[in-house]
Order: structure tokens, then C-alpha cells, then sequence
């Protein structure tokens, strides 16, 4: 089990997150303004109202909040990218294309800053599942007062333990990964 | 955890909590007792009476059953002896704590047994019914997760697994809770 996981992790380099930020594109032929529907320190997916064939080279710059709620400014991350997927969206009146973007070099404090924002919107949901795997450890306790007083319990008790032993390795990992992000706030 | 697993091999049958009053006869008594646990080999009760070890003994239940959203009482009797009698300390040595062992009894009468503990502990029935659906109710979260979180995918697998794996069990404890509560309410 810990090897699926390994395996998965090395898969994906960079971990793609739902996060909602401001985001400009531009060319020397037009300028957009847009918002990221999900993002990762490699590209970034949006919807887009105009046509941008793919290999495009394009500007992005966005706008990376300091908090969650997107309330004050941190800083504007700017990059070179390139246009690597697009799709016509049919039914929508406004945003007519989803677009995939591949961004190019970040600077140094750029990419910092990009990271950080990620893995800080990656903490709550690292915690949620902690909780997830440690509602599951307190459930196969119960369950074991439960077996005193119930035949079923006794199954109840092997599937929930045999899921926590499918989790522990992921659980771990979440330990360090939320030992990390707090470290980082 | 493996200490624990030790002590359960060496018990044939697992013994379950349930508070029960039961009759128990002998060649030159009889009385009532208060059943504590009981196992397809044998019950654990209290009792003011001593009855020596190794007392060859009767032990009849009046089982109630519920069947068709209907209770029936269905008897279960059984030679046994007994095992062990000790004082019982809480109060103040005037009771016993007595062990009986069944002579063999046959499936159908384990059957009899592990249906009335289930039926008999309806509130832990419902306590695993509704572990069942908070584990349900845990992958709707997940599936929202697994957008933001690469590792809330492998937890869905394992928690859908861990789901389809108990939809049986749970599918009868849900028949039974609600045959039992229709019975409870014609009554």
C-alpha cells in the first residue's frame, strides 16, 4: 500500500490544487483578465473568452493573497507560459474556452511565494483528513467495547482496522506534511 | 492488540453482554437468576444462591424473538454444570457470580442465541448502523477533498471498500432494528 502511494506521489510532480486567484494573460496582441480554477507550481487551468491556439506564448501574472479569504495583496507573481490544452466550452455565455497553461521559468522568490501560497491552501484539507483517519481509530475503539455486547461488531471492528492499516502510511505522510506547512505559517 | 487477539483464540465462542432473567433448575432447586453475558458455551450470571461447582444443572430461557415485525417467545433449554461460583464482592458476599457451561447445543440453538444478543442489544445495533452511514456520509467529504488533496483519493478507495464490505451486514442490522421498533410499537 505504501508503495501505491509513492508510486502516485512520484507521478504527479507538482499537485494540483482548486484555488481561485485573479489572473491576467497577456500577448503583444491582447490583454485578459481571468481567474484560475485550479493551479500547481507547473500551470495553472482557467476559463477564457477568446480563442488562444495552443504553443501560444503568453505572460501570466497573479495576484497571491496572503490569506485565505483574499482580502490583502501579497504579492504579483509574473512568469512566461505557454498555451498547452483548450476547449470549447458549449452553453456558457461568457467563458467560452477552458484553457491549460504551462508556465515557464518563475523566479526564485516568485516560485516561493507560489509554493507557499499552495501548501498553505493544502493544510486545511491535510488536516481534514487526519481527522478523517483518526474518527476511524476512534471508531475500531468503540468497536471493541461494542464486541462485548454485539456479534456483528466483530466484523465491523476487521473492516474498520483493515481500512486504518490501508491509511496509516497516508496518515503518516499527512503528520509530516502538516508538521511542514505549520512550520512554514 | 495481540494480547487481545490471544485471549479471543482461546475462547471457542465469544461471549456477549446482555442483561436477562432466566430460570435455573436443579434436581432439588430452582430459582431465577440475572443473566450477564452469555456465549453459545455458556452464561455468566448473578445469583443468591450457592451452588457447589461441577453441580450438574438445567438452564431454560424464554427466548423473545421477533419475527415478521412480531415478537415470539421460543425456548431454549440446556443441561449444563457449573463452572465456577465466587462471592461477589460488591455486595457485600450475600450474591454469587456464577459460571454455567452448556453441554453441546446444536446450530440451530447458536443461532437461537446470536439472534436474540443482536435483537436483545438493539442500541449497539443502531450504534454500528450509524458508524455505517457517518463512513457514508465521510466520502461525500472525500469526493469533494479529492480535488484539493491528492491523498483524499486513496482514503476514498479505502473508506468505499471498508463500505461495500459491511453494505450486507448493515442491510439485515437495518431489517432487524426495524422489525424490532414495529414490534415494540404494535405491542
Amino acid at each position: 500500500m505504501t508503495k501505491n502511494i509513492e508510486k502516485k506521489s512520484n507521478s504527479r510532480q507538482h499537485p494540483r490544487f482548486i484555488v481561485v486567484l485573479p489572473l491576467q494573460i497577456s500577448t503583444e496582441d491582447f490583454t485578459l483578465k481571468t481567474t484560475s480554477k485550479n493551479i500547481s507550481c507547473s500551470g495553472v487551468f482557467c476559463y477564457v473568452d477568446r480563442f488562444i491556439p495552443i504553443d501560444t506564448d503568453i505572460n501570466v501574472s497573479m495576484r497571491i493573497f496572503n490569506n485565505s479569504d483574499g482580502q490583502k495583496a501579497q504579492r504579483t507573481v509574473k512568469c512566461k507560459a505557454k498555451i498547452v490544452r483548450i476547449e470549447t466550452l458549449k452553453n456558457r455565455e461568457n467563458e467560452t474556452y477552458r484553457v491549460g497553461i504551462a508556465f515557464g521559468a518563475i523566479e526564485g522568490n516568485d516560485l516561493a511565494t507560489l509554493k507557499k501560497y499552495i501548501q498553505k491552501k493544502n493544510l486545511k484539507e491535510a488536516k481534514e483528513l487526519k481527522r478523517l483517519y483518526l474518527r476511524l481509530k476512534e471508531m475500531a475503539a468503540r468497536l471493541v467495547e461494542v464486541e462485548e455486547c454485539h456479534p456483528t461488531a466483530e466484523h465491523f471492528r476487521k473492516v474498520i482496522n483493515t481500512a486504518i492499516i490501508e491509511l496509516d502510511a497516508a496518515a503518516h505522510i499527512l503528520d509530516y506534511e502538516i508538521y511542514e506547512l505549520k512550520t512554514l505559517e | 492488540m495481540k494480547k487481545y487477539d490471544t485471549i479471543k483464540d482461546k475462547r471457542v465462542y465469544n461471549r456477549f453482554k446482555v442483561n436477562f432473567s432466566f430460570e435455573i433448575k436443579g434436581d432439588d432447586f430452582s430459582f431465577r437468576s440475572e443473566m450477564k453475558d452469555i456465549s453459545c458455551s455458556g452464561l455468566f450470571c448473578q445469583t443468591e444462591h450457592y451452588i457447589a461447582p461441577k453441580t450438574e444443572l438445567k438452564v431454560v430461557l424464554n427466548i423473545p424473538i421477533c419475527q415478521d415485525s412480531k415478537i415470539e417467545k421460543k425456548k431454549f433449554t440446556s443441561l449444563g454444570k457449573v463452572v465456577r461460583i465466587d462471592p461477589q464482592v460488591e455486595s457485600a458476599g450475600a450474591d454469587y457470580n456464577l459460571g454455567i457451561s452448556f453441554d453441546p447445543i446444536t446450530q440451530a440453538e447458536k443461532d437461537l442465541i446470536l439472534r436474540f444478543i443482536s435483537q436483545r442489544n438493539v442500541k449497539e445495533s443502531e450504534e454500528l448502523r450509524d458508524m455505517y452511514y457517518e463512513l457514508k456520509k465521510t466520502i461525500i467529504k472525500l469526493e469533494a477533498l479529492e480535488d484539493s488533496h491528492p491523498t483524499a483519493e486513496h482514503f476514498c478507495k479505502v473508506i468505499t471498500q471498508a463500505i461495500k464490505e459491511l453494505d450486507e451486514v448493515v442491510n439485515s442490522l437495518d431489517q432487524e432494528i426495524t422489525e424490532i421498533k414495529k414490534a415494540s410499537f404494535e405491542r
